[in-house]
């Protein structure tokens, strides 16, 4: 008589084992579905702060490059009014230079204030890649403009949720193995007390297992 | 079997009916983490796609802005530069000015093949904004739709595995009271739980094999592509785009109603009609749609129909004028004059409402307001001009025999609401007030002409036309008028081919007498460079906000 109450004492033990577990899985899953919502929200904050770089620093750049293209169309002017001027009898001359240093003038004021020199091409043309990467690459030094970590850490925390979730259905068939090897009388109830057993080792693996992730 | 047995039996049999029931709450706590990770993740890409539609938009618009504006507008000044100078006969300048056009060319692809059109010196903004942002714009909020659905429909189904778990918890406590109580109540429990349980699993079942609203990137893609064809106005390119979306996704809403606008400006109005109908169908119940396809059933004379979607459109915003005043003009054709009063009464109210209320709070009424009060004016002419079998390249109006109303009757209505609306329209812009009841102004007919001068610049004679030659640059209009008030209000309004070129719009007070002759130059001789277009110009004077006289002349084409 003292063997069966024994084996009755181990699997109510085991019970409350598992139920344990169960209670701890079922809180590390939920902290995992809080961090993935808090992952989504940092990647949100970095992909916001990304297109307001991209938007800001397009204006900038498109701002210099409409103020270079005044800067060509009076350079270009005071050019063509050097050529005309080279060719033209002395009186015509002198006012076409006169208009030719007017036009180099403006082109200069242009340059000095409105868009920055440093990115006309040494072919004449405005490197509009140029300015706007280095001025992307500024944003970024300041702030964290990359949301995709933040979202593969918000996946991979999701997948962890979901192996805990589903652990929590073995944890469940352990569960339901004990108690059925609690209320059987016959030898059947060693094959589901190993069982459980299996299922409760398995449990805690893949509780430990799904720390891995991520 | 002694009670003491048949009492251990019955609790072995709940405990494990309740570790039974266990399992299911677990797999069922699974279904409701894996949807909620499934609605969590759809959200948040929607929310990404939104972010990058936005910015797309923005930066396409940032992007062409630089290329209308600063590389195409300068080169437009210089080519007016260059017009000039040849007009003027100084040939170096206008070379000068054709190179520094070729120059600025050179710094926007707008200003280049394939966006640039040589023969019409004009470029195609609208193929290079579908190129540059629109396409992609559109792709990004369109996934971010499809997305804001599919996360929906996970939270949905996530919401409900949560009920379950709360009745899988009823259930489950109903095991455990029964181990407390004996005799037949304790069945009772038994039985109502497992029915419980038999319910969830049965609710279950249904869960997993419900279908999601799932749009595939490719039916998303060649929807996009459509768009930016209809942008160009290239509809048949845009309806074989649209068509193949819908092979994809037959249900896709937005492309149905797309593919009708494109039938439509074909005008091919019954399928634009079944384009409208169906994407009401598949979810697309909104105003807009139903504004379109209430419009189209009136232009095909189907006025029961209209009136009937323009009355739902309606019901869902009751502010709309623009579709109260179609509303007036279906049943107007219908012959139902009383409600036709009634829905332009409605309108014109709504149109005074509307001001008051912004102006009264230092805003201004939508840009929109003005437009749909000029369209409901000119949609009345085009109705006319259509039963008078005059129709102009741009009318919008039913077949003359499908339209039930008495002409005659028909006539006067539209003369007299074609005139209130303008005066509304004027009174409301300049004053924002209705406007006064009628003054004593009196103007006669207007007389279009060119007026020659002689050397000394003595006026030798009006020369009258109703159609003037191609390469006008001036038109004179002549008329007498009595009882206009020095200092009162003067607004000339020019219309070309059914719209208004604010361009030529004059706002001013009168300096004349009370009564005399006047005239009024409509010129571009200000300099060398412009002509009037060709077109049917139609000139009205407002003074005080009356509509006191207008007039129509056609200037030819070349």
């Amino acid at each position: 008589m003292k063997n069966p109450e024994r084996f009755k004492n181990f699997a109510s033990i085991m019970i409350a084992v598992v139920t344990v577990l169960s209670g701890v899985a079922a809180c590390l899953a939920t902290f995992a579905a809080t961090q993935a919502g808090d992952a989504d929200f940092e990647g949100l904050v970095a992909s916001i702060k990304a297109q307001e770089a991209d938007i800001v620093n397009r204006i900038t750049v498109f701002e210099h490059y409409r103020a270079f293209t005044a800067y060509q169309r009076y350079n270009q002017l005071g050019n063509l009014l050097w050529e005309e001027a080279a060719n033209a009898d002395p009186a015509l001359a002198e006012t076409l230079h006169r208009l030719r240093r007017e036009a180099w003038g403006v082109a200069g004021g242009l340059q000095y204030v409105f868009f920055p020199p440093r990115y006309i091409n040494r072919d004449g043309s405005y490197d509009l890649k140029r300015e706007f990467d280095e001025l992307w690459a500024d944003a970024a030094q300041q702030d964290d403009l990359t949301p995709e970590p933040y979202f593969s850490r918000a996946d991979a925390l999701r997948d962890r949720n979901l192996l805990l979730s589903a652990d929590l259905i073995i944890l469940a068939a352990a569960f339901w193995a004990f108690n059925l090897a609690q209320v059987i009388e016959n030898r059947l109830k060693y094959l589901f007390v190993s069982l459980a057993l299996l299922l409760t080792l398995a449990g805690i693996a893949i509780i430990l297992l799904a720390q891995l992730i991520a | 079997m002694t009670p003491e047995q048949r009492e251990e039996r019955f609790e072995k049999f709940a405990s494990v009916l309740i570790a039974t029931v266990t399992i299911l709450a677990a797999i069922t706590a699974f279904l409701q983490a894996y949807a909620s990770n499934e609605a969590d993740r759809a959200d948040r890409q929607a929310q990404d796609f939104s972010i990058r539609a936005t910015t797309t938009r923005v930066n396409g618009a940032l992007e062409f802005s630089y290329d209308w504006q600063g590389a195409f507008q300068t080169w437009r000044e210089l080519d007016l530069q260059a017009a000039s100078a040849e007009q003027e006969g100084d040939a170096l300048a206008a070379e000068r000015f054709r190179r520094l056009q070729d120059h600025i060319a050179s710094l926007s692809p707008l200003l280049n093949p394939p966006y640039f059109d040589e023969q019409q010196n004009w470029p195609d903004p609208a193929r290079y904004e579908a190129e540059l942002y629109l396409v992609e714009a559109t792709r990004l909020a369109e996934h971010f739709a499809a997305q804001a659905e599919l996360s929906n429909a996970w939270s949905n189904i996530a919401n409900v595995f949560v009920i379950q778990l709360t009745l899988l918890t009823v259930a489950l406590s109903l095991y455990g009271l029964s181990t407390t109580i004996r005799g037949m109540v304790r069945w009772l429990f038994v039985g109502v739980g497992s029915a419980i349980v038999a319910f969830n699993l049965g609710w279950m079942a249904v869960m997993l094999i419900v279908e999601l609203p799932e749009l595939p990137a490719e039916a998303i893609d060649a929807y996009a592509q459509g768009v930016g064809m209809a942008y160009q106005g290239r509809d048949a390119e845009a309806i074989a785009l649209f068509d193949q979306a819908l092979a994809i996704q037959p249900d896709y809403a937005n492309a149905l109603y797309e593919r009708g606008n494109a039938y439509f400006f074909l005008g091919d109005y019954q399928q634009a009609v079944a384009d409208y109908q169906a994407a009401r169908e598949a979810g697309r119940n909104d105003v807009t749609v139903g504004w379109d396809l209430g419009w189209t059933y009136y232009l095909l004379g189907q006025f029961d129909q209209a009136v009937l979607v323009n009355a739902q459109v309606l019901a869902l915003d009751p502010t709309l004028i623009g579709i109260r005043m179609n509303q007036g003009l279906a049943l107007l054709a219908q012959g139902r004059f009383d409600n036709a009063q009634l829905e332009y009464q409605q309108a014109l109210d709504e149109a005074v409402r509307q001001v008051n209320q912004a102006r009264s709070t230092g805003q201004q009424p939508p840009a929109s307001l003005w437009y749909y009060l000029d369209a409901g004016a000119a949609d009345l002419e085009s109705l006319l001009d259509q039963i008078n079998g005059t129709p102009k390249p741009w009318t919008q109006a039913p077949p003359p025999d499908l339209v039930q109303a008495d002409f005659a009757r028909l006539q006067a209505f539209a003369q007299e609401h074609i005139k209130r609306i303008k005066e509304m329209t004027v009174a409301l812009e300049f004053t924002g007030q209705p406007p006064p009841g009628p003054g004593n102004a009196n103007v006669s007919a207007f007389r279009f002409g060119q007026e020659i001068y002689d050397q000394q610049g003595n006026l030798v004679r009006f020369d009258e036309y109703q159609t003037f030659e191609y390469g006008v640059d001036e038109i004179a209009i002549w008329f007498d008028f009595t009882g206009i008030p020095p200092g009162a209000q003067e607004v000339w309004k020019i219309y070309r081919n059914g719209f208004e070129d604010q361009s030529l719009r004059t706002v001013s007070e009168w300096a004349l007498e009370s009564s005399g002759k006047g005239v009024k130059y409509i010129t571009y001789a200000y300099s060398n460079i412009f002509i009037f277009a060709p077109g049917e110009y139609t000139v009205e004077l407002y003074i005080d906000q009356q509509l006191v006289q207008r007039g129509s002349f056609t200037v030819a084409g070349p």
